[in-house]
């Protein structure tokens, strides 16, 4: 079941328009969205949260409008973004006092076990904190209103690669029952290697792609072709990225397109690989 | 939500308003004169203004529409914290126009100390009315500039108004009635046009 729909969203600006997204995000697993900068991820982002208006469209939470959700509704849904939108002057206990106020669901146990898990100082306030600790805390915050689902917009970017690996452990273990979701924006490919269950790409406002984690795996290739041999108009090849004297082509069905050209040169297809070839390649 | 936001302000303020309570009693013991204690009053209506830069400083806008999606309580809770300010500075220029009277004999009529004091909520309602939507609006930076502005104005305008209305002989009673009905007006013109400006902006 998706825990978030999105159907045709639309947000226009002079410069830019964001356009048809339909994305989906399902119980139990890690969606990520991927794109390079400016390709509309956060704008996709901003217009959930409502922090921008959108355009047009409609957004789905557990198939209800996400304009005409009850206030206990709303609190199912957490966001954290790349910079900790709390007042500097505030201490980390401070944010938790905040959100225990705000939020009737509020688990004060889970926050302290966070804190601690983390390595978060209670009473430094957060203009003293480093940008990886501001990060955590965040994060920390989202998650201790017990929300079924969590959206995070380029949180992980600032954070080093041992924080980050921390950081996975614990959203896995978030949608490990089955019942909560992640959506993470983000452009460090790694992490998402290691846990995105889909991947949505998304490129000039469009959203161009939405792959399976196992057909990722089991299906897509990358495959280098003579730059006359032709091949780019196979019904498998998504895109296409013509070099001075080759050409690689991004396959999707890697098993159908050995069936017409066995002797195809191919290596696997990962996140990032299909990242440049949708942001620099051009579609067939 | 309400109740969070306000924890918030506080948090924000309450150094500052420790510093309002110095200024209470520098004002008396410096100036001597009646009225010195609106000072406090237009002073308590500027610390709205540093809630509302902090919020843009630190993307707090983004947190709390995030979490609650309610753009109108985040508006209606700048007022109410304006109201509290307003109400608490009020009763403390109160205090110290009375010490004043006591100390170096200034106005004595506690009729007239009250049209004092409400004229001091009139200005500060109206500085406090104008920075909220136009902070909303223009952002803290550039609406600090127009704000120098609606902080003279009113102030010029009452200066200008004294010498008219002390010629129309307004009985004080009325003129007291007078100060809270523009107080009232203005918050509430004030309130309808931010909730409006908050509600259509990108954040």
């Amino acid at each position: 079941m998706n825990i978030l729909e999105t159907k045709n969203l639309e947000k226009v600006y002079d410069a830019f328009s964001l356009r048809d997204i339909n994305l989906e995000v399902r119980k139990g697993e890690i969606t990520a969205l991927v794109g390079e900068n400016g390709a509309g991820k956060s704008t996709t982002i901003g217009c959930l949260s409502g922090i921008k208006k959108k355009s047009g469209g409609k957004i789905l939470f557990k198939g209800k409008d996400m304009d005409s959700l009850s206030r206990e509704e709303r609190s199912e849904i957490a966001f954290a973004y790349d910079e900790i939108s709390f007042p500097l002057e505030f201490t980390v206990s401070q944010v938790g006092k905040y959100g225990s106020i705000l939020y009737s669901n509020w688990d004060e146990g889970k926050w302290l076990n966070l804190l601690t898990k983390l390595s978060l100082p209670k009473d430094r306030k957060l203009k003293e904190l480093s940008k990886g600790m501001k990060a955590k805390t965040e994060i920390a915050y989202s998650l201790s209103h017990d929300p079924s689902l969590l959206i995070l917009d380029e949180t992980t970017s600032s954070l080093d690669p041992v924080v980050r690996d921390e950081l996975m452990d614990l959203f896995q273990s978030f949608v490990e029952d089955g019942e909560k979701a992640i959506l993470f924006s983000s452009h460090i490919t790694s992490d998402l290697e290691k846990i995105a269950d889909r991947i949505i790409f998304i490129h000039k406002g469009r959203l161009i792609l939405s792959i399976d984690r196992n057909d990722l795996d089991e299906k897509w290739a990358l495959v280098h072709a003579e730059k006359d041999s032709g091949w780019e108009k196979e019904k498998e090849v998504e895109h296409f990225r013509v070099r001075p004297y080759s050409m690689d082509l991004l396959v999707s069905d890697i098993s159908s397109f050995l069936s017409r050209h066995p002797e195809a040169q191919r290596e696997k297809a990962d996140i990032e690989t299909i990242l440049l070839m949708v942001a620099r390649g051009e579609e067939e | 939500m309400t109740k969070a936001l306000f924890y918030k302000d506080i948090v924000a303020i309450k150094k500052y308003a420790a510093m309002m309570l110095l200024l209470g009693v520098v004002c008396t013991l410096l100036l001597r004169s009646s009225g010195s204690s609106l000072i406090i009053m237009v002073y308590a209506s500027s610390l709205l203004m540093t809630t509302l830069a902090i919020d843009e400083r630190d993307f707090f806008y983004r947190r709390a529409v995030s979490d609650k999606g309610n753009r109108k309580a985040i508006v209606v809770e700048k007022y109410i914290l304006l109201l509290i300010l307003l109400i608490v500075s009020g009763v403390m220029a109160l205090i110290m126009e009375m010490v004043l009277s006591r100390l170096y004999g200034t106005e004595t009529n506690g009729l007239v100390i009250a049209t004092t004091v409400l004229t001091g909520l009139a200005l500060s309602s109206f500085a406090g009315g104008v920075t909220i939507p136009m902070t909303l609006k223009f952002g803290a930076e550039k609406a600090r500039i127009l704000i120098v502005v609606c902080y003279l104005a009113p102030a010029i305008a009452v200066i200008w108004a004294q010498e008219k209305l002390s010629a129309i002989k307004l009985s004080v009673p009325l003129l007291m009635v007078m100060l809270i009905v523009f107080s009232v007006s203005v918050l509430t013109v004030s309130a309808f046009v931010s909730i409006r400006i908050f509600q259509s902006k990108d954040l």
